[in-house]
């Protein structure tokens, strides 16, 4: 156990608690001090005079604005992030809904992105300036280059309308969720179906996920290709590793015992750069391939304009964002005991 | 009597030295040199479409609403979209709201940044920890979330989106020149210009700034292909340009209804982002590579 940690994780938690507080000060001003008619935008798109001055008086639109962050904090605390306009349930309870199907394809992505990342950039690294390491940046470099809306309107015309590989759209086929329903237990599809032996549901929800993991795989892949390869190739030049190859260790000996250990901790340095993007990614991932999560939510919320919706998903999504942040510095402190001192 | 020297003789020879080693191996380096060939030749494209395009007039909206949803052909390299226009003509003119943009997102971006994190870095103590603080609040959202939050309070333009991407690209800035300013601080120059009098402001228009170029300079490349990414997203999701702007974001949205049938439609607008996105990261990524010592060193496996 690294010295100091404890310290350092009380630090952070501190840190990551005063900056949950700027994110509500953040989304304050934007929704309620930015020049607008912030009323007109909580009621929707075609308000009358009567609904406009309700929703000055409900959300205090006329008081100080000491008073309205008051009220607005309170109502966070609360739980209470108001009714979304176009699905008339509360925004807690959508988001809430929405954010396990969500976490299934970011991590499904992740996990491909890991996996290829490292293969991609451990061998990118070992043939530095040939032929497959050229391969490496560059494949590597297009998939932070792609845009990720496009990325997967083009996988949905090749791999389903034109192969018909995989499915076009949607988390499960409507005959299999009729057929062998699936009872929600974490509300993540795949374990779910493997909890309950369900292998029908299984397999579909699997083919389900592939089209939208990979077009969301596609920036964190990239980026994972990126530092790894960097890594290993500060780590290549190292003495140590030059007196191991003097010692006449194999080279892939050396490559895999190790270089590869030290690409573990850029590769969390990768994936805690490429979670925001690959969070706002799946908003657009989402609503291309009708996945029912989170980001379709608040994708169609804009669209319809149903403002108290977006505020909501995105304090929470901050808020969100925020915690993991600090997972990820504790679990690199953890890692690398330089990171405290 | 003592003269401050203009940001000192040798601190301009070494940074003129820098910048042509910077050139040398960015011009070396062969995907640095697609990438810049990609960029000048976007530029070139996107000044001047109004002159090399088949139909100015549809790229500007004018619908032609026999030739709808055609396919590529010798007339409509692109085909042509739901009211007839031309694709390969509004693609041409969405060069000229990208590269705007972008750029006008980078550059007000580090106007705005940069000052701040000098000022920051440079006094350090109070100012510098508040001005810090609040930049570390803007850094704790996910980018593109913030943008939309508040291009959606403002109301879906292309302007509107530019601001909302400002607001939240300055802090990457206000931090880099942080760091740089930081370090800068108390070197030896810096510390000689103090002794001799010179103001604090003259130090950092003269001393400080300058010093956090190199690093600004990579940044700024990465985030005009960025910034494209993000510009077409918000206007995906309705919160940019709106119709008829020839935006490329816009047009892969209006070509989700038909793509499946008319695969033409999102797919060349979507390539042209790609390729202009391309060229910034490969040009980015090489003078980081050219800048970073830590990979310069000669390898062995």
């Amino acid at each position: 156990m690294p010295k100091g940690i404890w310290q350092y994780t009380a630090r952070r938690a501190i840190h990551a608690f005063a900056v949950i507080v700027g994110v509500l000060v953040i989304t304050f001003v934007v929704s309620h001090v930015i020049p607008g008619k912030p009323a007109a935008l909580w009621v929707g798109a075609h308000p009358t005079a009567e609904q406009i001055q309700r929703a000055t008086e409900e959300l205090g639109f006329n008081k100080p604005l000491y008073e309205q962050f008051y009220i607005y904090v309170t109502n966070l605390l609360r739980g209470d992030l108001g009714v979304s306009i176009r699905t008339h349930d509360t925004v807690l309870s959508d988001v809430a809904r929405g954010l396990t199907s969500t976490l299934e394809l970011i991590i499904a992505a992740f996990v491909i992105a890991i996996g290829a990342g490292i293969v991609v950039g451990v061998f990118s690294a070992s043939k530095r300036d040939h032929v497959p390491d050229h391969f490496g940046r560059l494949a590597a470099i297009f998939s932070v280059s792609m845009p990720p809306f496009w990325l997967a309107m083009i996988f949905q015309i090749v791999f389903s309308q034109t192969l018909h590989w995989f499915p076009l759209a949607g988390r499960m086929s409507t005959d299999v969720s009729i057929l062998y329903p699936l009872k929600s237990i974490t509300g993540f599809n795949l374990i779910d179906s493997l909890l309950t032996l369900n292998f029908v549901a299984f397999q579909d929800s699997l083919w389900h996920l592939v089209l939208p993991a990979l077009a969301l795989a596609a920036y964190p892949f990239g980026l994972t290709v990126r530092m790894v390869r960097t890594m290993m190739i500060e780590v290549l030049q190292e003495n140590y590793t030059r007196s191991a190859l003097a010692w006449g260790l194999p080279g892939r000996l050396i490559l895999m015992k190790y270089a590869l250990k030290n690409a573990v901790s850029s590769t969390i340095i990768a994936l805690g750069m490429s979670f925001a993007y690959t969070l706002t990614g799946a908003f657009l991932d989402e609503l291309i391939f009708v996945w029912p999560g989170l980001g379709t939510y608040t994708a169609l919320s804009i669209l319809s304009l149903d403002y108290p919706a977006i505020m909501g998903a995105v304090i929470i999504v901050a808020i969100f964002y925020v915690v993991i942040n600090l997972l990820v510095d504790i679990l690199q402190a953890f890692l690398d005991p330089r990171v405290t001192l | 009597m003592i003269q401050e020297s203009s940001e000192s003789d040798a601190g301009k020879r070494q940074r003129f030295r820098e910048i042509r080693v910077f050139l040398r191996l960015t011009l070396e380096n062969s995907l640095s040199t697609v990438g810049l060939a990609i960029i000048v030749l976007f530029i070139i494209i996107a000044i001047t479409a109004p002159f090399i395009v088949p139909y100015p007039k549809q790229a500007e909206g004018t619908p032609e609403i026999a030739n709808q949803l055609l396919p590529p052909n010798w007339q409509h390299l692109f085909g042509t979209d739901e009211l007839g226009r031309d694709l390969f003509s509004r693609v041409v003119f969405g060069a000229r709201i990208s590269l705007v943009t972008s750029a006008s997102v980078v550059a007000s971006a580090i106007a705005l940044g940069l000052p701040l994190g000098a000022l920051a870095g440079y006094y350090g103590e109070r100012i510098g920890a508040i001005i810090m603080r609040v930049t570390d609040m803007f850094l704790a959202f996910p980018p593109l979330l913030l943008a939309l939050a508040v291009a959606a309070t403002l109301g879906g333009s292309l302007i509107n989106a530019v601001l909302a991407l400002i607001i939240t690209w300055w802090p990457w800035y206000t931090r880099l020149a942080y760091g740089q300013a930081v370090t800068t601080r108390n070197l030896p120059y810096v510390d000689s210009a103090r002794a001799i009098g010179v103001g604090n402001f003259r130090i950092i228009v003269r001393h400080i700034l300058p010093a956090t170029l190199a690093p600004i300079l990579v940044q700024a490349t990465l985030d005009l292909g960025s910034a494209i990414i993000s510009v077409a997203g918000l206007s995906f999701l309705g919160l940019g340009a709106q119709p008829p702007t020839p935006d490329w974001g816009l047009m892969v949205n209006t070509g989700r209804t038909y793509f499946l049938q008319h695969w033409w439609y999102a797919t060349f607008p979507g390539l042209a982002i790609l390729i202009l996105v391309l060229g910034f990261n490969l040009l980015g990524d090489a003078i980081r590579e050219a800048v970073d010592p830590k990979l310069s060193r000669r390898r062995l496996i």
